[in-house]
């Protein structure tokens, strides 16, 4: 490698060898291994490939990324659960369950939390979820045919609104135990189904019966692979179908029947679309590396096709494929779209019509003519086929005949390449439904004057990163990482959460901490490197003051920023990656220039006071951008004393990062509670810098929480197989006196963020789908 | 209707079954989990795309075609349609090509992006500006350690046009490498 280029090459690693060999592992389970003799004892690789040799410790039990990864298999079982829970939803207000009820009613929507019991080891066995917040956030948009609905499908299910108001669901579509899709939901031409597909399965699900019909693609679900494409036929009798492999199925809809089996690549290849033509006599395929491939119908009614494809656009052949086609509404032109042009195809003959560039020299201009707009796929024509549209970082018009643009929808500010997310066209060309990529915010735009005629961020809230009870335990304020923070009020389940909006405008940077200042009892968050103290009654900001400069010379906000107040609300600290310091405030002052304190051996990625306030524990991990890059990796805790801010104790026991810490509220204790990367979760003694208890090694803890009086710990866990199948997830309790785990609830937690209420009656669990539980004791 | 000549694609496959898989694992899976690494600035995503890569060669095996392509370049052919298949997906995240100012962490929590190496963000950092073929092709000689005519099979390019875009993303890459460098003590 060329020395002028070694600063790319070191961001080079090898694989971790509990990943190498668990990843060996899985595929050499059963009878289908794909080793011979598999053995766990297989050279191990090194960076370059080269073999290397197994070192003789033994192999982790699972590997922490395929944790990761299977815990989000379990994770969505949990929202299948929810989505279940949800339905159907007929109010965009959150939902309230009552006690000891799985399924919500409309009457219990209007109910307010009742006074409930602290949670205490005797009466968990009552423990109930009392409420679910949010929708979880928005993955596609489906108009129907007749432009009166609009689908969208979530992170927990596919929504049904009335095109005329956004504000409230008709209601949910049922997606079972797994919310989970691998094609987007389809309408039929007559608007009467709805397709969609989990993994290697088809559904049908009946717009007018509410009801869902399975089409199974093969007997043997062994032999079914996750299909990545799906196109109804005009009529809608037929039902075209292409897994990852390539593998094209074309089904019989009344019957399930599959009539064709067709595959054209010989090796896994990425389609980008299937489309049937106007009279369902063509099926036209795009896939990267192919020209256009056009089935005919020369068998009849595609039973047992085995005819030769047509070659359409054998130029457009390129790497990335061709990426969006469609039919002229006439049925005489294909549409296609290769990197930034778009050519209008002859159906009949293949022949090329006309040619239209889609570079926008101002974005040439931008990047110094390295690059254009482009690569984006959605392609639509328009009724009476004189326009078609394109989405990249805009949303343009295009008219054919003069291959003149115009921008109906801007991109996102500031950045000429981002993509500027999903659009669906209303069947009439009216109004266009847009998702923006960065905040996920559903706008309705009049195609004819860009006018904003409706917008919804209900589904805007990905998953929850922070999450606390005012002090009152009225209200709940989460945070996610899409930017957006809501406050829930508990006694008023029908009122919509108040949405705290970010004083500058744009978006959030998400996933940031929310505290409640403890004398004032303002929402504190940290936004783009500005502190801003925010009213949950009304949401406004009522006062901001920005972060030291960490001299990075990258703009306020990149960085890790946890945050935390000591109980009596006297001081905020606030960790800074960007030069490993921990800004202190002193909040009994109106003076906003912080005491700061250096870190000397890495940055602080997560801090929290003591129950008496003398010490704040930091959470050290190996520096981002300050001084210690490139010294030793660093882990551990570091105990200072609060006031003097002298470094009194360390907890260095670690060799991986650290997920969380928290200290016993207890007054006067001094224990600490770790989880660590190594899905080890301990707890620690402070005053000695002894490990009380190992609480678990072998689960991953998504989250934990102490109960108000610090007699319980709360924790959410997955539990996987040898393999790193997801088994199962708990929500676990374990008496903090004895170290013992009390109950384990079952059920699906992918629980991100946990807190109790001051009061200790109620649990929240803030969830990675995007939605928020709250948990209590009930009679 | 004109009947067009049976595409390359659709010929006879081949079969073979002499493929040792265990040294194709241990002498590729480090090469595609760093090309995957470069693509995506992630240590548990790589990991991922890793694992699907390799299971969709081994569900693919008989697809392969010895006359059409080396094997490495038919399994970095599934990477690199695993890869666009990632990108494809809506996202819960904004893509770093997306939004560079949330590029760092891409939205993640604080505690799950400091689990991230240090490297992998100024990898990230590194890499925002360019696009996707840029990208991918860093990630290919960098991450993957391919040869330019690898590279140029792969993309089915000249290997001196391979050449010449790396000659002209890595002198971009650096310039801001040093512009961006911190001083370390």
């Amino acid at each position: 490698m060329n020395p002028e280029d070694d600063f790319l090459s070191q961001f080079r690693k090898p694989p971790r060898p509990e990943f190498g060999r668990s990843l060996y592992q899985r595929l050499s389970k059963g009878e289908n291994s794909m080793f011979l003799n598999p053995s766990i004892d297989a050279p191990q690789p090194s960076l370059n490939g080269r073999h290397g040799h197994v070192e003789s410790r033994p192999a982790r039990r699972w590997d922490t990324r395929l944790t990761l990864a299977a815990a989000l298999i379990a994770m969505l079982l949990l929202v299948g659960v929810i989505a279940i829970s949800m339905r159907p939803t007929p109010q965009a207000a959150p939902i309230l369950l009552p006690p000891a009820q799985q399924e919500p009613t409309p009457e219990a929507t209007a109910e307010a939390v009742p006074a409930n019991p602290a949670i205490t080891a005797e009466n968990l066995d009552q423990l109930t979820r009392l409420a679910a917040f949010g929708q979880g956030y928005l993955q596609s948009i489906a108009w129907s045919p007749d432009g009166s609905t609009l689908a969208l499908h979530t992170s927990v299910g596919i929504w049904i609104y009335s095109a005329d108001d956004l504000s409230t669901p008709l209601y949910q579509v049922d997606l079972g135990a797994d919310p989970v899709l691998t094609v987007f939901p389809i309408f039929s031409d007559d608007g009467g189904t709805l397709v969609y597909s989990q993994l290697g399965q088809i559904f049908l699900w009946d717009m007018e019966t509410r009801q869902t019909t399975q089409i199974n693609r093969s007997p043997d679900p062994q032999s079914i692979a996750s299909i990545v494409q799906l196109a109804l036929s005009p009529d809608g009798s037929l039902l075209a179908a292409a897994d990852f492999r390539g593998e094209i199925s074309i089904l019989d809809v009344a019957s399930g029947a599959v009539r064709s089996t067709i595959n054209l690549f010989y090796n896994n290849v990425y389609l980008h679309s299937l489309d049937f033509n106007h009279d369902g006599t063509q099926l036209v395929i795009s896939a990267a590396d192919s020209p256009l491939l056009v089935l005919e119908d020369l068998t009849g009614e595609w039973q047992d096709w085995e005819g030769e494809p047509l070659i359409y656009g054998r130029d457009l052949q390129s790497e990335a494929g061709i990426q969006g086609i469609g039919f002229s509404p006439d049925g005489s032109r294909i549409i296609a779209r290769v990197y930034n042009e778009v050519v209008l195809l002859d159906v009949a003959t293949g022949e090329e019509v006309t040619r239209i560039d889609l570079t926008d020299p101002e974005v040439e201009e931008v990047q110094g003519g390295g690059g254009s707009k482009g690569g984006g796929g959605d392609l639509t024509f328009s009724p009476d086929g004189t326009q078609f549209a394109t989405v990249d970082s805009q949303l343009r018009i295009w008219d054919i005949e003069s291959g003149e643009a115009r921008v109906l929808v801007e991109g996102i500010p500031g950045n000429p390449y981002a993509t500027l997310g999903m659009v669906a066209f209303s069947p009439d060309w009216s109004r266009v439904a847009v998702v923006d990529a960065l905040t996920l915010t559903l706008r309705l735009v009049d195609v004819a004057t860009g006018d904003v005629l409706m917008s919804q961020d209900n589904h805007n809230f990905r998953s929850v990163q922070a999450l606390t009870f005012t002090p009152d335990t009225e209200r709940v304020v989460a945070s996610s990482d899409s930017g957006v923070t809501r406050v829930w009020t508990l006694t008023d389940m029908e009122a919509e959460p108040v949405v705290l909006n970010n004083p500058s405008g744009s978006p959030f940077s998400g996933g940031q901490p929310v505290l409640i200042d403890p004398i004032s009892g303002n929402i504190t968050m940290l936004i783009e490197g500005q502190i801003h103290l925010v009213s949950p009654d009304s949401g406004e900001v009522v006062e901001s003051w920005p972060l030291p400069d960490e001299g990075t010379g990258l703009p306020a906000g990149y960085g890790v920023y946890p945050m935390a107040y000591s109980p009596d609300g006297r001081w905020l600290a606030v960790g800074l990656s960007g030069d490993d310091t921990v800004a202190i405030y002193d909040r009994s002052s109106q003076e906003r220039t912080p005491t700061i304190l250096e870190v000397d051996n890495g940055m602080a990625t997560n801090l929290t006071f003591n129950a008496d306030g003398t010490q704040l524990a930091l959470m050290i991990s190996p520096s981002l951008f300050g001084p210690s890059v490139g010294g030793q990796q660093h882990f551990g805790v570091d105990l200072y004393a609060v006031g003097s801010w002298e470094r009194v104790g360390q907890l260095e026991e670690f060799d991986s990062y650290l997920g969380r810490i928290a200290f016993s509220p207890q007054p006067g204790s001094a224990l600490l509670v770790t989880s660590d990367n190594t899905q080890r979760f301990q707890l620690w003694d402070t005053a000695n810098g002894e490990r009380v208890a190992l609480l678990s090694d072998d689960v991953q803890v998504n989250g934990f929480a102490f109960s108000p009086d610090g007699s319980l710990l709360a924790a959410a866990v997955y539990i996987f197989s040898e393999d790193g199948t997801p088994l199962t997830s708990e929500l676990r309790f374990y008496d903090v006196a004895t170290t013992e785990l009390i109950t384990a609830l079952p059920g699906n937690f992918p629980a991100s963020v946990m807190t109790f209420s001051a009061d200790g009656a109620l649990l929240c669990i803030g969830m990675g789908t995007g939605t928020v539980e709250v948990w209590g004791v009930t009679d | 209707m004109i009947q067009m000549k049976r595409p390359r694609l659709l010929q006879t496959r081949v079969q073979q079954d002499e493929i040792d898989w265990e040294a194709v694992y241990w002498e590729q899976m480090p090469r595609i989990y760093n090309f995957f690494r470069y693509r995506v600035a992630d240590e548990a995503l790589a990991e991922d795309l890793t694992a699907t890569t390799f299971e969709k060669a081994w569900k693919a095996r008989e697809g392969y075609r010895r006359d059409l392509s080396a094997f490495s370049t038919w399994l970095f052919t599934i990477a690199r349609n695993t890869a666009a298949d990632y990108f494809r997906q809506p996202r819960t995240e904004v893509p770093l090509d997306a939004a560079p100012e949330m590029a760092v962490f891409g939205g993640r929590p604080v505690e799950e992006a400091v689990q991230h190496e240090g490297d992998l963000l100024r990898l990230a950092l590194l890499l925002t500006d360019l696009n996707a073929r840029e990208r991918e092709i860093i990630a290919l000689k960098y991450g993957a350690e391919l040869t330019n005519r690898a590279i140029a099979d792969l993309l089915r390019i000249s290997e001196s046009n391979v050449g010449t875009i790396l000659h002209r993303v890595v002198q971009r890459l650096r310039t801001q490498w040093e512009e961006a460098r911190i001083d370390e003590p």
